[in-house]
């Protein structure tokens, strides 16, 4: 089991309520995360980056205490992460229990590009197209 | 024989020559003595360079790791973590030998004083550490600044085979005299505003004006948005909360720039590799190995970093 009720969250505060007449709407990065239903695991949708850094950080922290050896990390819907995001994915996966190892599914282009640059042979993190 | 003889830990020479026949005189004693004693020896210098020294050990360089300095070392702030450290931290039990080369005669106007900081900051880098650097320099083809310069970042000088200690070593003054205030960017450099709420944005912005310069996805744009957002990231955390972004292209290179009112305490910010652990610490090493160059101005009223992408 999974815990699926437990993964579903949003975070992020939507800018803009509080703007001027004629200032240029303000956006800000949210993150939503949502469990899978088919396998232990999770799909994020949105970005991470600064202002969605501090829940991407618990997001991988419940993954770490998850009981799964293969637990599904779905970034099809992620538009973009950072080198701050990318480096938690990596130490997270680095300090996984022996045998456990994070699927990431459809890595955004960032990931892939700093996960070679910086942990090109991390076994503990494997990426799949689907 | 090579006259270098290590007397403290970190021992950073300087060679001048003159022709291919001072060339290998210079380097490939210094390479077979590493050999002789047991020392992991990497060469990281031009490619003409590397193969007359390549042709000169025969099959004793089978021992030898070789780097194309031209490609990894393109942008002088990645040579520290990338090369350099890269080499003697996967040797950590014994002394390393490298023989480096970042400056050649192509290198530009531009690039040179990111070079000249480079030379600079490989003394404190490697303060403490049993490790000899040896820089080749061109005399015949290099300016005269170029040479007064590489006294002035290097204890040791190597000449007609002999070593001569420089008197006018001071790494600190040379960071400090190449601290140069960037010119002012193109004309029709697209510029935007930024604080926390505008992070994603300027990140689009500058993606977008990326595409109306030509660029059309791929590699360029993805490296973009990661070094915009991580120089505008920096500045909301670190550089007043605010900053400028501004892009524009320049010839076959594509030029992002984030100014702010921080100040940039540390000159080896960016160049140290972190614990492969750790968590934090890789955003301008990030910054150094996706650019082919990064200029840097910091003062007491602001920084700006300038970043050349490969178009």
């Amino acid at each position: 089991m999974h815990g699926i009720r437990s993964w579903g969250y949003f975070v992020g505060v939507p800018h803009g309520a509080d703007h001027s007449p004629g200032e240029p709407k303000r956006t800000t990065a949210l993150l939503a995360v949502h469990a899978l239903q088919d396998r232990p695991g999770v799909r994020a949708v949105g970005e991470i980056s600064l202002t969605t850094l501090i829940a991407w950080e618990q997001l991988l922290e419940k993954i770490a205490s998850e009981p799964s050896h293969a637990f599904f990390l779905d970034l099809a819907a992620v538009s973009f992460i950072d080198v701050a995001g990318a480096s938690a994915l990596a130490v997270t996966a680095q300090n996984l229990g022996a045998g456990r190892r994070i699927v990431v599914g459809r890595p955004p282009f960032e990931l892939e590009r700093l996960m070679g640059l910086f942990w090109p042979d991390l076994p503990t993190i494997e990426m799949v197209a689907q | 024989m090579s006259t270098v003889a290590p007397t403290e830990s970190f021992v950073h020479p300087a060679l001048f020559y003159r022709g291919h026949e001072q060339y290998v005189a210079g380097t490939v004693p210094f390479v077979l003595d590493g050999l002789a004693a047991g020392e992991p020896v990497a060469v990281a210098v031009p490619g003409p360079q590397l193969e007359l020294i390549r042709a000169e050990l025969g099959a004793r360089a089978d021992a030898v790791h070789f780097v194309d300095m031209p490609r990894a070392g393109r942008n002088p702030g990645r040579i520290i973590p990338g090369v350099l450290r890269a080499f003697a931290d996967g040797h950590r039990d014994k002394r390393v030998r490298i023989i480096g080369e970042p400056i050649w005669a192509g290198r530009t106007s531009l690039e040179y004083p990111a070079c000249v900081q480079h030379e600079a900051l490989i003394n404190t880098a490697f303060r403490g550490r049993d490790v000899t650097i040896l820089c080749p320099y061109d005399v015949d083809r290099l300016d005269a600044t170029v040479l007064t310069d590489a006294y002035a970042t290097h204890p040791v000088v190597i000449e007609n085979g002999r070593e001569l200690t420089s008197s006018t070593y001071d790494p600190d003054h040379i960071v400090a005299r190449y601290n140069e205030p960037l010119a002012a960017p193109s004309a029709g450099a697209a510029e935007m505003a930024f604080t926390l709420e505008e992070l994603v944005a300027a990140r689009h912005f500058a993606v977008r004006h990326a595409q109306e310069l030509g660029l059309d996805g791929g590699t360029q744009l993805g490296d973009l948005a990661l070094v915009v957002a991580e120089l505008t990231t920096n500045s909301v955390v670190h550089g007043g909360g605010s900053g400028t972004l501004w892009v524009w292209g320049e010839g076959r290179q594509l030029v992002c720039q984030v100014r702010d009112s921080g100040t940039m305490e540390d000159p080896l910010a960016g160049r140290r590799p972190p614990a492969r652990g750790q968590r934090g610490g890789r955003g301008l090493l990030m910054v150094h190995h996706l650019g082919d160059l990064v200029r840097v101005h910091t003062s007491k009223t602001g920084t700006t970093i300038r970043c050349y992408l490969h178009n």
